[in-house]
């Protein structure tokens, strides 16, 4: 089995998410099996999961394989079936706070009747019918215990409250309420209250205590690597979020062929890949890379740097995180002539990284050749500093008198549309780790400016070729570039058909030859692997000397 | 007809009432009626100490058991060394003592494992550790092999939720404690899918009553209750054929004025808010049931033995005076304040002057370490140190020796109900020296036949006896005759014709 080891789907995506769907449709087309490990607990995962174009069977949930809950029929639970253990004798819609309070009404003794909270019932915000959680009250008042439920209909996690109204023990249980996963919050030695520790009651009985949820995922990685290795063929654990098990990986009690996915930089300084500190997310990996059997990079640039600095013996791949579909392939190119004219985007977060404003002071000095000049900036911005990014672009927008050509717009899905639309394509970013946008552009025939920033867009683009490189931080060059693409029409479709062939770079057929590779010596290193193996003893261990 | 017969529990140390409960649900269950031994609290162990009752699992009903399905479940052996929740191949399991064992991960301390009491190498409880060194988590094992309960605790140490399981591990009630007015209790008990819902009760004793409706609507029967303390919550019991309280002691502490004595505090609400529950009062002694039946005469009171004396037992013949312990005096029952075990010390002093080898042996649990260190005290104060011991309560065939090895029985207690220690040291033919207290000794104790009493708080009046006793065989010879006599009167048949007289069971 291939697992892609991350912490979760949730429906706002990073580029990690990106690119293990992009892999995971790969594999499925190819009829590679693959499971999508998710670590982290969520009441709305398999929702999640169908909205990302996944089945059940393609995920695995650390707390799913405990409470034996991969696998549920859907049920949706009414307000009704919230048994209290007590006879409910007033439900009272809250539609404000999207829920329904229950009360018990008690009739005193002078004939006065006083209403007793049972418990109040939570909605999902998205699903008005769908109950997310039930706060449970006992006759004293007390906030005892919170239900959570999963989007699936059942009872997932219970948390039991201290008396000063804290999370005490959660319980995490299956389908019949067992309790299967606990953790405990406590005050430690400062007097600080946090997670104190974990205990799982294994599917064969056994208790195992962890003092972190690290040491749990460890475990839950050496049970599905139990679970889906046979003699002949051995698991393959890409990480795609290192912290997630980098430590585990190393340690796995039986073989499996692990692989680090480098997703950003190893350098934390990208420019400076060679003396730079680590990038912190990559550290703990780097410095045991010999540990693992494989690091992944998305581009060749990264790989070389990779392999000139650390020298290691893990095998290294590029694999590109992009995929564009073969049926791309064959769609109809569209000529620059048919394109808005001098029309450049930029498809990033609004964020100081990305460096927007850099791209808008370049057009500003271009307009001065190209009068009909115009730019669309389309992505989130990002708040931190209140916003500074955003009012940096509008004040390089006021000093070249842009706001005509410069249009800022949100986060966009319709991608392709704008991008069929489009002359010029331009990153002007510190760092990226692969950059899907500027891939997904230049197989559209944009043509792609960027500076020369590690890793991706100075590997996307092949300079004089598909776009131009520039050197990092020099808009004058960039708007040299662009002055001399829209003055030569002809170069600018030259270097627009070059950037159709060179996406075959990206073709579903060329990953897959990547992937294959690395599944191959997968599978070349297994009968080795598993010869040094020896599974563990059974016989003579069971009370009457028998076999376990 | 069943009978119930109620009580909290049945614990390593038994008092007077359980024994008595005990005896009586043997008893009806030897003469063929069925009688359950039902018992409220929570009680992990409670198979092993009813067995050490003589009782069998069909005449027991313990709440707890009930609801988690778990009334008669075979009993499996679980070894620490090969319980199935312990990985050994991940945890070394460090046997540190008899009492506990350790589970290590890498050399630090996980969890431990506290052994079953009176057994060898028996789970009986595992506490699991945090990593800030707090107990998280107890698993409660029952005696018979199966994980019980699961107790979860508060940030501050204190009990949180508890989780009960069915012998198949389904989980069955659930209790929550929180705070009533800044004070710790359990507020909640649930019930999980009883009869295909769940229910909330707000205390133990609301889940209690409901327990027993449920008990009397399956098999309709009568309920006697023998604790005090549960007598309000018997009360609010519907259905029951009849219902009688059972009372082990003196109504009153003033053993000399039955009819104006205060009435013990326990006892008052019995004879107040709910003497109209109960069909009827039941005491030992007919002594008894007349000051009763005078103080209150509108109550209907009964009387009907507290014990009766098994066959077994008495058909092995006493042991004669030379197989026992020269001058050995015994002290037999609970050390508490109102038995007054420091008359007993008094008494032996006298005793030990005249009677140079004399010894004195304690045999019960006392009511405090406070009152045992003082009685210890007054033991060495008094230059008694090498003559008296104390020993732990024994139950089986080690207390069978020691009632086997004395030679006689001394009882310093002001007030008894019936006083079956007496009675069970007697069909072992033993004589009494005792104060001539209400209502038990006075019932069965004769002069010069199976002992002596004197006046209540006469300590050197039962000095004198003791001694006067153990200088003359022949006398000694002659009540031990009669002490096994007495005994003899309360054999099961005798007790069962008192039953069936009393007019409780028509």
């Amino acid at each position: 089995m291939n697992f892609f080891i991350n912490s979760n789907m949730q429906k706002n995506k990073s580029g990690i998410e990106h690119a293990e769907l992009k892999r995971a449709a790969l594999f499925r087309d190819h009829h590679e099996s693959f499971k999508i490990v998710l670590r982290d607990w969520s009441q709305t995962l398999h929702k999640d999961i169908k909205d990302s174009g996944l089945s059940d069977a393609e995920v695995i949930n650390m707390f799913d394989y405990f409470q034996g809950t991969e696998k549920v029929t859907e049920k949706n639970i009414q307000a009704k079936d919230i048994d209290f253990g007590v006879a409910v004798d007033l439900y009272e819609n809250d539609p404000k706070n999207n829920r329904v309070l229950a009360w018990q009404v008690i009739k005193k003794i002078n004939g006065e009747s006083q209403r007793r909270l049972l418990g109040r019932i939570n909605y999902f915000s998205f699903a008005k019918d769908r109950i997310s959680s039930t706060e449970m009250f006992d006759a004293f008042g007390n906030l005892y215990a919170v239900n959570y439920y999963d989007i699936r209909g059942f009872l997932s996690l219970t948390q039991w409250y201290t008396p000063d109204n804290k999370i005490g023990t959660e319980s995490w249980q299956t389908l019949d309420r067992r309790s299967v996963l606990e953790s405990f919050n406590k005050f430690d030695a400062k007097g600080e209250f946090k997670k104190s520790g974990w205990r799982l009651v294994d599917k064969n009985g056994s208790i195992y205590t962890f003092q972190t949820i690290e040491e749990l995922t460890k475990h839950f990685l050496d049970s599905i690597n139990f679970d889906y290795s046979s003699q002949e063929r051995g698991n393959v654990f890409i990480l795609d979020r290192t912290h997630l098990g980098d430590w585990a990986l190393r340690d796995l009690k039986k073989p499996a062929y692990t692989v680090i996915h480098l997703h950003n930089s190893q350098a934390g300084n990208a420019e400076d890949e060679m003396h730079s500190i680590l990038n912190n997310h990559y550290e703990y990996s780097l410095w045991n890379t010999n540990d693992y059997d494989a690091i992944i990079s998305a581009t060749s640039k990264q790989t070389a740097d990779v392999a000139k600095r650390f020298k290691p013996q893990a095998r290294l791949f590029t694999i590109p995180v992009g995929v564009i579909p073969s049926k791309h392939f064959q769609e109809q190119r569209i000529p620059m002539s048919d394109r808005f004219s001098h029309k450049i985007v930029a498809l990033a977060r609004i964020a100081p990284e990305k460096r927007l404003n850099d791209l808008v002071k370049a057009v500003g000095i271009a307009k001065k050749e190209i009068p009909d000049i115009s730019l669309d900036l389309y992505g989130y911005r990002d708040s931190s500093d209140n916003f500074k990014a955003y009012q940096d672009i509008k004040k390089a927008v006021e000093d070249y008198r842009l706001a005509d050509e410069v249009k800022v717009h949100g986060y966009t899905t319709n991608v392709s549309v704008i991008e069929k639309k489009a002359q010029i394509f331009a990153v002007t970013s510190i760092m990226e780790g692969f950059n899907l946008s500027m891939m997904e552009a230049l197989s559209e025939g944009d043509v792609g400016l960027t500076y020369d920033v590690n890793y991706g867009p100075n590997e996307l683009v092949v300079d004089g070729e598909n776009g131009y490189i520039v050197p990092n931080g020099d808009y004058h060059a960039l708007a040299e570039k662009i002055i001399f693409l829209f003055k030569h029409p002809d170069e600018l479709q030259k270097k627009s058909e070059r950037a159709y062939e060179l996406s075959k770079r990206y073709s579903e057929t060329k990953v897959w030859q990547d992937w294959r590779e690395l599944l191959d010596d997968a599978q070349d290193k297994w009968p080795e692997k598993i010869s040094h193996y020896k599974s563990p003893l059974l016989f003579g261990l069971a009370e009457n000397g028998g076999k376990l | 007809m069943i009978f119930y017969f109620t009580s909290e529990n049945i614990f390593s140390f038994n008092s007077g009432t359980e024994f008595s409960q005990a005896k009586r649900t043997k008893l009806f269950n030897l003469e063929r009626q069925t009688a359950f031994y039902v018992a409220r609290n929570y009680n992990p162990n409670f198979h092993q100490v009813a067995l050490q009752m003589e009782l069998s699992d069909d005449q027991l009903i313990n709440m707890y058991d009930y609801f988690q399905e778990a009334i008669n479940v075979p009993r499996k052996k679980i070894n620490v060394r090969f319980a199935p929740f312990i990985s050994k191949r991940d945890y070394h399991l460090d046997s540190v003592n008899p009492n506990y064992s350790l589970i290590k991960y890498h050399g630090r301390t996980t969890a431990k494992v506290n052994i079953a009491p009176l057994t060898v190498g028996l789970v009986g409880s595992v506490e699991y550790y945090d990593s800030f060194g707090n107990i998280a988590a107890i698993d409660y094992w029952d005696w018979r092999g199966f994980k019980s309960s699961t107790q979860y605790f508060h940030p501050n140490g204190q009990p949180g939720a508890q989780r009960f399981f069915s012998p198949e591990g389904k989980p069955v009630m659930e209790i929550a404690r929180m705070n009533i007015s800044g004070k710790l209790f359990p507020t909640m008990y649930k019930l999980f899918d009883y009869r295909g819902r769940n229910w909330r009760f707000d205390s133990e004793n609301e889940l209690f009553i409901f327990f027993m409706n449920e008990l009397i609507a399956q098999r309709p029967g009568v309920v006697i209750n023998d604790r005090p303390s549960m007598t309000d919550v018997i009360a609010r019991i519907g259905g029951a054929i009849k219902k009688f309280q059972y009372l082990h002691d003196v109504h009153t502490a003033d053993s000399g004025n039955p009819f104006r004595g205060e009435i013990m505090t326990g006892l008052k609400p019995l004879f107040t808010t709910y003497s109209s529950a109960y069909d009827g009062i039941i005491v030992a002694t007919n002594e008894q049931r007349n000051d009763l039946k005078k103080r209150y005469p509108k109550m209907n009171i009964y009387q009907a033995p507290d014990t009766y004396i098994d066959q077994e037992q008495l058909a092995k013949r006493p042991k004669n005076y030379s197989s026992r312990v020269s001058h050995k005096l015994l002290y037999f029952g609970r050390l508490s304040e109102e038995k007054h075990p420091e008359q007993a010390i008094r008494a032996f002093g006298v005793i030990k002057q005249i009677v140079s080898d004399a010894t004195l042996e304690f045999r019960g649990y006392s009511s405090s370490p406070d009152f045992m260190a003082q009685l210890k005290k007054q033991v060495v104060d008094a230059g008694l140190k090498g003559s008296v011991a104390f020993c732990s309560y024994a139950t089986g065939v080690h207390r069978d020796r020691i009632l086997d090895q004395a030679e006689l029985v001394i009882q310093t207690s002001t007030g008894e109900g019936f006083s079956m220690s007496l009675l069970e040291a007697m069909s072992h033919g033993l004589p009494v020296v005792a104060y001539d207290a209400n209502y038990g000794p006075r019932n069965f104790v004769r002069d010069a036949f199976n002992g002596y009493l004197v006046n209540n708080g006469n300590v050197v009046g039962l000095a004198d006896n003791v001694i006067k006793i153990f200088q003359d065989n022949s006398l000694w010879q002659k009540l031990s005759v009669g002490a096994y006599q007495t005994a003899k009167a309360f054999d099961a048949k005798n007790v069962w014709d008192n039953w069936q007289k009393s007019g409780i069971l028509n």
